[in-house]
């Protein structure tokens, strides 16, 4: 089978959480939409012949990398087909592959051989478009997934119930403010002031998918799961920083690295990790569970919950907090304080642990962080933790 | 068995080589300390903080008592204890403010844990963490592992609940960095901007070189340990290697050969039990993260350990200086037997 | 066997591909010759005896230390009890000092200044030793390998790639002298086997920056790629599209008789001191570009394309 697939390259404009719209370039699926942080994420399914036409708005030269996927080709004006290749003028190396023009179009054909995570991204000028925003992640299904939801096939180990995506990059304003007024900038002088988790910065990385407010970061950074069930966590690097991303809560198994399964025959190299130090440009796919402690009313936590007149609940405001040591209820907290529980869930923090990167240009909290939310058992829509573009 | 600890976070002051002091925040340890004297140790905080530890399957209470900043007595900062890495944890007791509580000054709080994973592990403040991890608030934690108590290995030490973990001594190598712009804006009063984070000391548990290898009893009084790993030729030594500074460090020991036995507080071992344990010359490490890493002592000698990224062992003005220590390997029967950490 | 190899650590100077030229401090091979970045490659096999001669011709103590090796060091201290060197030094200018181990293992490591490291390494006193396993043979495919038998490092074609950074403000500044200032350290120039992009494609030659990175192999063939970071700075080692097969780490073979613990990358993080080696073949004709996936160690001093990158050509 074949799937086709249209990205437009253009700019447009992300939102911090204080409401200062950044300049940027991004793909988009659509002609008639500004682009999007990160751009649209491809499904793709193992075997299956994958075409895509990348339609250039942009003043200057755009290409895609496919890292990890084999035998990339694309389509010749005379409509046939040859492997790409780095493009030079003389011996300076001006594109990592071949290119649109601007106002142009490239094709490029490849089979998704393998199942798992991977990045897709400019390979011209990478050191400005790459940071400008010009990348996006892919998702290949494996050639069984209708029969049992895994990352990498039956029986790998990979099975799970939900999934999530987390795609992170750095910003650098000044870069992005250059670009916009079409001013010099070396890219030595590069300095992240924001960090971006699904293409936004915390706290708005907890809002849903989709929203109007935010029309050019679609995806939420939000993990929604509830106990005992297998969750699939992707992780991608398109930043040029290494970030040890901490998901509190339990462990992950990371079980395939860069698209590739830890596995060779049946020897299995998956192994636990608190903490994923994510190498720049790399891809990283983990099992999380959580069943708990099993603490209910019935089978209390062993010690006295103090009131909560001496405790510190929401003093920026609100929480996250449901009042209760127990998933699934809820209990006062104090009055003023802007409760976002809803049903005694509980939440837990994922964010880089280089904590500068949890704020905004310096403001705490912000940046690379997100929250995982247990839901009790039973009120977690099964259309929660679906990958969709 | 129970296990009872109480913490107070406070302020105080550490010191560098070069003669500097340095403002922090951090926990000290107020365990059986009667009520109305905790207070006489406020200002006393130490970094590192103090180990927390424990056998899994311990009930392991701790409470923390904030008991202000003396020396930032307008600033009211609740406090909170995260026991960084704890598996199946609950949101009461994961110490993040925005998803349960935090302890006010003058509060307590009670924190329960039965940890059933041994590794090395973490603690720290996860109140405004940015400045609370980077101003002190960070200490080691170790669950040991039952193999220990069973009959027939009566005074072995094992890192996991495996013989091949046995050890005889074991260090910390807590790893942090010091951006002293901020501690000394902090003292006085002024908001760091922290993008601007560039640390110009990096330290091993507390200190820099050549304080890391400085024994002498009194010289550091808030960093109660030394960076300085003692063994008899012949010993096998654990060192617990943990990040919670804000860069990721490479460790090299120069002249023995390292086994990674633990990451994460878990041993590294594939689905069906296959051994992932490997030997590496480099321990490279992100913030957030530990390893365990056990070497044999061999031949009798002085050891350079020290960064390989070597622009981080310095001092202002000198070198070297930071993240450098020795190992020293002595005859065997030298040291008495170890009979706690960083001894 | 006995390797005897004899180094002299020198001052010399680099050209950059935009035709600035860079003070460095290298080893040369001879007292008349031009000190090379990175250091003359050593080979030997393991059980060979190495003995290395080194004579400083600096106005400062240096000394080799030999990370991943079975050497035990014998740091020199100053009164107060700090480290002068990690090892054994050449104090003055005209000493000498000698080392020799025998070598215990197959793989790479570097060798590299253990006086004023933060200093010296970063000014080009760096390179690298091969150690061959036992009954390794360059012309016979059988005994090809990296690691020996059964560790999947047969290979047909070899290439070392050492990274490095290089902060020309700083080596201008310590060759003068003037004060060090570590904590200025912001290298701007990221080098393959001494040389930036394109120089890195050029051919082998006789400068003080010898050895070029370009790969060319036939299809199918099995290239083994040794990258070893001397850098202080981490790099993400990138294989254009290509997924290769990491078969060790620090010079540890992952597959034994017993257990394969090789891994497929497409991009693999290389730490400062670490060394992967990495196999990866290839069947399609064609150019095939290898960089670091920090994109902003893709440029020179001027912002513009260069520095960690070489090239896979398929013929």
């Amino acid at each position: 089978m074949t799937q086709t697939f249209d990205l437009w390259a253009d700019s447009g404009y992300f939102m911090t959480p204080k409401g200062h719209n950044i300049y940027f370039w991004g793909f988009n699926d659509s002609a008639d939409v500004s682009p999007q942080l990160p751009g649209p994420t491809l499904i793709f399914s193992e075997t299956n012949e994958i075409i895509i036409n990348l339609h250039n708005n942009l003043p200057e030269n755009v290409s895609l990398l496919f890292p990890g996927q084999e035998n990339v080709q694309y389509k010749k004006p005379d409509d046939t087909w040859e492997s790409v290749q780095p493009q030079f003028s003389g011996i300076d190396l001006i594109s990592l592959t071949n290119y649109a023009p601007p106002g142009a179009t490239i094709t490029y054909r490849f089979t998704a051989t393998n199942p798992g995570t991977f990045l897709y991204e400019s390979g011209t000028n990478p050191q400005k478009q790459v940071h400008m925003g010009l990348y996006g992640s892919i998702v290949v299904r494996p050639h069984d997934f209708n029969t049992v939801k895994t990352a990498y096939g039956q029986n790998t180990g990979t099975d799970f119930d939900r999934e999530y995506l987390i795609t992170v990059a750095e910003i650098d304003p000044v870069l992005h403010k250059s670009v916009e007024k079409g001013e010099p900038y070396n890219i030595k002088d590069y300095k992240p002031r924001y960090w971006v988790l699904n293409g936004r910065c915390a706290p708005d990385t907890m809002l849903k998918n989709g929203l109007s407010s935010l029309p050019s970061q679609p995806y939420s950074g939000m993990i929604m799961m509830e106990p005992g069930e297998k969750v699939l966590v992707r992780y991608i690097d398109a930043g040029i920083e290494n970030h040890p991303l901490h998901l509190h809560a339990n462990h992950t198994r990371l079980v395939g690295l860069d698209g590739r399964i830890l596995r060779n025959g049946s020897t299995d190299l998956s192994y636990k990790r608190f903490t994923i130090l994510m190498g720049s440009g790399q891809t990283y796919d983990m099992i999380f569970e959580w069943d708990g402690l099993g603490y209910t009313p019935g089978n209390p936590i062993p010690t006295l919950l103090p009131s909560i007149r001496n405790l510190g609940i929401g003093e920026p405001g609100w929480t996250m907090w449901s009042g209760s040591p127990y998933l699934g209820e809820k209990k006062d907290i104090p009055v003023g304080v802007v409760s976002y529980n809803e049903m005694g869930e509980y939440h837990f923090m994922l964010h880089s642990h280089e904590e500068p990167q949890i704020t905004n240009w310096g403001e705490f909290p912000g940046g690379m962080m997100s929250m995982l939310m247990i839901h009790p058992p039973g009120t977690l829509s099964p259309d929660t933790g679906v990958i969709r573009r | 068995m129970n296990k009872e600890y109480r913490f107070a976070a406070t302020d105080g002051y550490i010191k560098m080589p070069d003669g500097t002091d340095h403002y922090i925040f951090g926990f000290t340890n107020i365990t059986g300390i009667p009520e109305n004297e905790i207070y006489s140790h406020r200002g006393k905080a130490t970094l590192m903080a103090p180990l927390l530890e424990a056998y899994e399957n311990d009930d392991v209470y701790l409470t923390l008592t904030n008991i202000g900043l003396p020396d930032r007595p307008d600033l009211d900062d609740s406090h909170t204890v995260h026991w960084h890495g704890f598996p199946n944890q609950i949101a009461l007791y994961d110490g993040v403010p925005e998803a349960s509580a935090s302890v006010p000054v003058g509060r307590d709080f009670g924190y329960y844990y039965k940890p059933l994973n041994p590794g090395t592990y973490m603690y720290h403040c996860h109140f405004e963490p940015v400045e609370h991890i980077q101003m002190g608030m960070v200490a080691p934690l170790i669950v040991r592992p039952e193999l220990e108590k069973a009959l027939g290995n009566d005074g072995k030490k094992f890192a996991y609940n495996d013989l091949a973990t046995e050890f005889n001594r074991e260090y910390f190598l807590f790893m942090t960095e010091l951006d002293s712009r901020v501690h000394s804006q902090v003292l006085g009063v002024q908001m760091f901007e922290w993008t601007e984070y560039s640390p110009d000391y990096w330290l091993l548990n507390g200190r820099s070189y050549p304080g890391t290898v400085d024994t002498t009893v009194g010289s550091y009084p808030s960093q109660p340990y030394t960076g300085l790993i003692q063994a008899n030729a012949g010993e096998k030594v654990l060192l617990r290697c943990i990040n919670l500074g804000f860069q990721q460090h490479s460790i090299e020991l120069l002249g023995i050969p390292l086994k990674i036995v633990g990451i994460d507080a878990q041993q590294p071992k594939g689905l069906n039990g296959e051994d992932l344990s490997t030997f590496k010359n480099i321990i490279y490490i992100g913030a957030g993260m530990t390893l365990d890493v056990i070497f044999t002592a061999q031949e009798t000698g002085t050891y350079p350990l020290f960064n390989r990224s070597h622009n981080k062992n310095i001092n202002p003005g000198s070198s070297p200086g930071g993240m450098v220590s020795e190992v020293k390997v002595y005859p065997t029967g030298t040291l008495p037997p170890q009979e706690r950490p960083n001894q | 066997m006995n390797i005897i190899k004899d180094l002299w650590a020198k001052l010399g100077a680099l050209n950059m591909p935009d035709g600035s030229t860079i003070p460095f401090w290298g080893y040369a091979e001879s007292a008349a010759s031009l000190p090379q970045l990175p250091g003359p490659k050593i080979e030997a096999t393991v059980g060979d005896t190495i003995q290395i001669n080194l004579h400083n011709t600096l106005n400062e103590p240096v000394s080799i230390i030999f990370p991943g090796q079975n050497v035990v060091p014998t740091p020199v201290k100053d009164a107060n009890g700090k480290f002068i060197s990690y090892t054994a030094h050449a104090a003055n200018n005209g000493d000498a000092v000698s080392y020799s181990y025998t070598s215990d293992k197959p793989g790479i490591f570097l060798y590299e200044s253990g006086s004023s490291s933060e200093r010296q390494i970063q000014m080009g006193m760096y390179g690298v030793i091969i150690i061959r396993p036992a009954g390794f043979n360059a012309t016979d495919a059988s005994t090809r390998t990296a690691y020996g038998a059964n560790t999947g490092s047969e290979f047909d074609i070899e290439k070392i790639l050492i990274l490095g950074e290089i902060d020309s403000t700083l080596h201008s500044k310590i060759i003068n002298p003037q004060p060090d200032d570590m904590y200025s350290y912001s290298p701007d120039y990221w080098t393959i086997n001494g040389r930036s992009y394109p120089h890195t494609i050029a051919a082998d030659d006789t400068s003080s920056q010898p050895s070029g990175s370009k790969i060319t192999a036939g299809q199918g063939e099995k290239i083994l790629i040794r990258c070893i970071n001397a850098g202080f700075q981490h790099h993400n080692i990138r294989f254009d599209n290509l997924t290769a097969r990491v078969v060790a780490v620090d010079s540890v073979p992952l597959k034994s008789n017993i257990l394969d613990k090789t891994y497929q990358k497409n991009t693999v993080t290389i730490a400062s001191g670490e060394s992967y080696d990495i196999i990866i073949t290839i069947n399609t004709p064609g150019k095939y570009i290898i960089y670091d996936r920090d994109y902003n160690h893709l440029v020179d001093a001027n912002g513009l394309s260069s520095g960690m990158i070489t090239i896979i050509e398929i013929v």
